[in-house]
């Protein structure tokens, strides 16, 4: 499965545990976790699967800090399209 | 420059129900009109000090609090003119000072789109500007007030106008909305409160403004750097305390009291950016005027200025 971001869009990252994401495809402006707001990002410059997602989050993220990866990015991203942020392919 | 208030009451009257009252306020001239002699007392208790602009300034907002005809006197009704055209129903005369103030409000709040533009009010310390978003009866109004009559310059009780990309504020000094309780309460605070006419049963219920233009500077139209954001909350049974909140949390919270960041889009967005991760973010929890003019008094940024 391919995930894609509708456009790009605009992050303010205060380093707190949470990201504001303006998307400009929607014009809507989102409160996200960082966790969220590090897959936005890594969609951005182009679409990523699932795999790809999940190789680059475990090369940032620390295991201490979320304990089962893949589930969490399967969330995450669930959400962000229930937002409206990405699509699926 | 001509004061209101060197105005003969003849002259004012007559240039008042003629619609020949240029008032320059903030960045812009608002020329006012009104043959209803509550709206004329209003406006010579609350805007003495405001400069008269010249018969060949550019007015930006032409504003009449008008009982137009028969009808509208037999009944005791009036309505609120942008430019002669009338954007809402009717009011009984007896509101109509507060809804000349809000209509003014309305002005701003639906043009001026070159400032990203929170519904807060703004006071200052020295050099330092304090932006006070707060929904309605969240207590903004009566804690600027308040911070008005103890020496802070009040720039705005209700809008917070921003150029997109910096943290300034340019003040707009109008009179301080209180309404029900609050009105009583700033009375008791300050016997130097000067209060305009009571507005009663109004959607907001008692409705009266404050003279604002209480500091030496209150007519500078220099915009001033923010540096604080504080969300002011009255709560009466709660402790009180002034603590510090997330960027990120505030961020959202300020667009929510924008009248127009989500119409500005990604400028919207940068100016947010620019003004949120320039300034500190504080909740004000408080039921103590007093007690809440001292917590901002003693916040780092404002310590030290006169």
């Amino acid at each position: 499965m391919t995930w894609r971001t509708h456009s790009k869009g605009r992050l303010y990252d205060a380093n707190e545990s949470t990201v504001v994401y303006f998307d400009s495809y929607s014009g809507d402006t989102h409160l996200l976790t960082d966790f969220a707001g590090f897959v936005v990002q890594q969609l951005e410059p182009r679409p990523l699967t699932t795999e790809e997602l999940m190789h680059r989050v475990a090369d940032s993220v620390d295991p201490d800090d979320i304990a089962d990866l893949a589930a969490a990015l399967t969330g995450v991203l669930e959400e962000l399209v229930a937002l409206d942020i990405l699509t699926r392919d | 420059m001509q004061l209101l208030k060197h105005l003969p009451p003849d002259e004012f009257s007559r240039r008042l129900s003629q619609g020949e009252i240029p008032l320059r306020i903030g960045p812009y001239v608002y020329n006012l009109q009104s043959n209803l002699s509550g709206v004329a007392a209003g406006i010579r208790t609350l805007y003495p000090d405001f400069t008269l602009a010249g018969p060949d300034d550019f007015v930006d907002y032409n504003v009449a609090l008008l009982s137009r005809n028969a009808l509208q006197r037999l009944r005791g009704e009036a309505e609120f003119l942008f430019d002669m055209k009338a954007p809402f129903d009717a009011i009984p005369i007896g509101q109509a000072y507060a809804f000349l103030e809000w209509g003014m409000n309305w002005c701003v709040s639906l043009h001026t789109n070159e400032y990203l533009k929170l519904h807060a009010a703004v006071v200052s310390r020295g050099d330092c500007a304090v932006i006070m978003p707060g929904t309605p009866g969240a207590g903004k109004s009566t804690l600027c007030a308040a911070l008005g009559l103890r020496g802070w310059r009040i720039l705005s009780d209700e809008h917070a106008m921003i150029p997109p990309n910096t943290t300034d504020v340019v003040p707009l000094c109008r009179p301080v909305g209180l309404k029900n309780e609050s009105i009583e309460v700033i009375r008791r605070f300050s016997p130097d409160a000067v209060l305009g006419p009571v507005s009663k049963e109004t959607h907001k219920g008692v409705v009266a403004h404050m003279k604002a233009d209480l500091h030496p500077a209150s007519h500078d139209t220099k915009p001033l750097r923010a540096k604080v954001m504080i969300f002011p909350r009255y709560a009466r049974d709660e402790p009180q305390q002034l603590s510090p909140r997330r960027r990120s949390d505030s961020f959202i919270l300020a667009a929510y009291h924008s009248f127009n960041y989500s119409l500005l889009c990604e400028t919207g967005f940068e100016a947010m950016k620019t003004l949120i991760e320039n300034i500190d973010c504080y909740d004000l929890v408080y039921h103590d005027l007093d007690w809440a003019i001292g917590a901002m008094d003693g916040l780092p940024d404002v310590q030290g200025e006169q």
